[in-house]
């Protein structure tokens, strides 16, 4: 017993350590200021404990259903900010430079990012590691008028990531308010 | 009242019973086989007993304790089960779009790669270099 | 019917109380100590294991009348009988005493007399003569133990009274009763 106490003791002290380790990869996402211009929001906030809770009524025998339940495995957090407008120039630079400043900071790794002028669209996706260890990716999708902020905590994989678009009974590139809240009607 | 109908009741008059007539009937009593009870009667006799009572008592206690448990047990499994559901929905939004986000800049990179695959593959004579492409350019304007 | 503490205490009781009653309606009517005896064992008996139905004590004396009086008609058709009871009253000598009684005396033999003429009247006359001067029951009561109509009743009484008052003119020449 008294061989097992030196190991357990820093078991337990890394324990907090590991969690801080993915909480690393979670960034702030102050954009709360623009949803009363918008006109649709989405705003998803799902903790580990509701991840969790999720995947248990995933079902197994839907493809669909069994590849989120997949994807949900080891997660820690799981948010979106997403904003339309009716018009352009309702979101500025500085609005997003907040987030994009945090993506600088050690860790982070920008490994897409698209830009086209013509479409004014930027595209940026950010991984943040720890060896071999995914600790969360951040994407940043800037439009004339859409806006869209993603922060997932904890390891994923991309590629199905990128091939469950169109097969989760969501039309394409469509934002549809969870909350059902419009933009200046509240 | 005739004479005849006093005579008669001096003559149907009651008699003492003989001393032991009591006895002799009890004794008869006592070898009556006992009367036949129904099933349903035995199974109510048996709510006679204190320790029968006492379980009958602890078992609808239980009975109530884990009625009341079990309902809200399924009440908290009903709110768990519908928070869940919010929750999947929401996590299936969001993969949406961060899946059609990861899509579009794959798209991009794609169509990139496949403009640089393209150039490369002409003759050295017909690349256009970035920087002489530019100048052409300026030149045309 | 309240039971005792001990309901076999009780019944004991019942007994004592009642079986000078139905001891003599079964031993006036079937005129025979030992069968007397056993059927007012087995109404007893029977007693016993219909106690709980017993609502009062007039409900008892009315109850321990009527299963007396019917067992002793029921007996009667059903057994074989020693040949006196077999016989009808027609078949019943009047005694004649050897030694008679003075007219202004009263007959000692009188009563053993009509005991023997109504032990051998018709079962149904007998019960209703019985219970009458036994019990002092008036013709609607006896109506009700017996279960049969008042008028019945009446007529049988009336006709037991003129047999029997034929049976003892016989036996002791003319006597006003």
């Amino acid at each position: 017993m008294k061989r097992l106490i030196l190991p357990l003791t820093l078991l337990l002290a890394a324990l907090p350590a590991y969690g801080q380790g993915f909480q690393k990869a979670k960034i702030r996402i102050d954009l709360d200021r623009l949803a009363s211009k918008a006109e649709d929001v989405v705003e998803v906030t799902v903790e580990e404990n509701m991840l969790r809770l999720a995947a248990k009524f995933l079902k197994d025998n839907d493809p669909e259903e069994a590849a989120v339940k997949a994807l949900i495995n080891g997660l820690k957090g799981v948010y979106v900010r997403a904003y339309e407008f009716d018009k352009e120039g309702e979101y500025s630079s500085s609005d997003v430079e907040g987030i994009r400043s945090q993506l600088q900071a050690p860790g982070w790794t920008k490994i897409v990012g698209v830009t086209s002028r013509r479409e004014g669209m930027k595209v940026e996706v950010h991984t943040m590691y720890e060896g071999e260890k995914m600790l969360g990716v951040a994407i940043i999708a800037a439009e004339p008028k859409e806006l869209v902020v993603v922060n997932i905590v904890g390891p994923i994989d991309l590629e199905k990531l990128s091939q469950l678009d169109g097969k989760l009974g969501l039309p394409r590139l469509e934002l549809r308010s969870v909350t059902g809240r419009r933009a200046g009607r509240e | 009242m005739s004479r005849l109908d006093d005579e008669l009741k001096v003559a149907l008059q009651r008699k003492e019973a003989p001393p032991d007539f009591t006895a002799r009937v009890l004794a008869r009593v006592a070898e009556l086989p006992p009367p036949p009870v129904s099933r349903w009667q035995r199974f109510l006799a048996l709510f006679r007993l204190p320790q029968v009572r006492f379980a009958v008592v602890a078992v609808a206690a239980c009975l109530v304790i884990s009625l009341t448990f079990g309902v809200q047990q399924y009440r908290k499994y009903q709110e768990m089960r519908r928070e869940a559901e919010i929750a999947k929905a929401q996590v299936m939004l969001a993969f949406q779009i961060a899946s059609a986000k990861l899509n579009v800049a794959k798209q991009k990179v794609s169509r990139v790669a496949e403009k640089s695959a393209v150039s490369e593959a002409m003759p050295p004579e017909d690349r256009v270099e970035p920087q002489a492409a530019a100048k052409s350019q300026r030149k045309k304007r | 019917m309240q039971q005792a503490a001990h309901p076999h205490a009780s019944f004991t009781e019942i007994v004592r109380e009642h079986q000078s009653m139905v001891l003599s309606l079964a031993y006036h009517f079937l005129h025979d100590h030992g069968l007397a005896e056993e059927l007012a064992q087995e109404v007893f008996l029977s007693l016993y294991q219909n106690l709980a139905s017993i609502k009062s004590p007039e409900h008892l004396k009315f109850w321990l009348r009527k299963v007396t009086s019917h067992r002793c008609i029921d007996y009667i058709r059903r057994q074989k009988f020693g040949l006196h009871l077999q016989m009808s009253i027609d078949d019943v000598p009047e005694i004649i005493d050897a030694f008679r009684v003075p007219d202004d005396l009263p007959d000692p033999m009188l009563s053993q007399k009509l005991r023997r003429y109504v032990a051998a009247l018709p079962e149904k006359q007998r019960i209703v003569v019985v219970l009458r001067y036994q019990e002092d029951l008036d013709p609607t009561e006896i109506a009700e133990v017996l279960e049969m109509p008042v008028n019945t009743v009446k007529s049988y009484l009336q006709r037991s009274l003129v047999t029997l008052r034929e049976k003892l003119s016989r036996c002791l020449g003319e006597v006003n009763v």
